[in-house]
């Protein structure tokens, strides 16, 4: 399980697949299927990664 | 003028236009890299003579200042939900991935081809502003969110060699 993160290291997709990843992706202890909510110009990204664990983006 | 050869500078003058004997000059005989473009006539270099170097597993090819680059990935098994169906008729699944490409002058045209199942998944547009000479950011949407989980994507840039 892998995901790709952003500067703020918000979670811009997973891949349950690691070896189908791009190279940049780091490992993650879960994945969920939805990342985000709303239209892309107000995007929420709904995880974050916190020393290795996926945790909710409050 | 008459042929004289010069046994101290081991030259040949004299020789007239045409005066060697057709097909008498072979490829050793050629000095390398001796044959100048304006050597070469106009409209004359036929695709034959092209080397074939877009092979299987390369990814770019410089052709005449144009140059193209290939690539592929695999979309995210997550997508971002825009809301509900009826929100964004056809399009409430979306997901984005970036791209990144070197060697272009100017931002390259970047086309892409998304394999799936679902009819209604495709291809949707590129982001307003995160698209460069050295990267690209691509848009899939789809009604359903499996049309663009774990896809295999292709794609091809092709612009102004740098």
């Amino acid at each position: 399980m892998k995901c790709v993160i952003n500067a703020k290291g918000e979670i811009t997709g997973f891949w349950e697949d690691g070896s189908k990843a791009p190279p940049e992706a780091v490992t993650c202890d879960k994945v969920y299927s939805i990342h985000g909510e709303g239209p892309p110009e107000n995007q929420k990204l709904l995880y974050k990664l916190v020393d290795g664990k996926v945790e909710a983006n409050t | 003028m008459a042929l004289v050869f010069n046994g101290s500078n081991n030259t040949i003058t004299g020789l007239a236009v045409g005066g060697l004997p057709d097909g008498i000059v072979d490829a050793d005989t050629l000095a390398s890299n001796s044959v100048t473009t304006a050597k070469i006539l106009d409209n004359n270099v036929t695709g034959a003579k092209t080397a074939n170097e877009m092979t299987s597993g390369s990814t770019s090819l410089n052709i005449g200042g144009m140059r193209v680059v290939q690539g592929s990935f695999t979309t995210s098994s997550s997508v971002a939900d825009a809301g509900s169906d009826t929100t964004y008729p056809g399009a409430r699944y979306y997901t984005s991935t970036t791209i990144s490409y070197s060697g272009f002058a100017t931002v390259p045209v970047v086309t892409f081809s998304l394999k799936g199942g679902y009819h209604e998944a495709f291809v949707s547009s590129a982001h307003e502003s995160e698209t460069s000479t050295t990267a690209h950011r691509q848009y899939f949407a789809s009604h359903r969110s499996g049309g663009i989980t774990s896809n295999p994507v292709t794609w091809t840039a092709i612009g102004v060699a740098s």
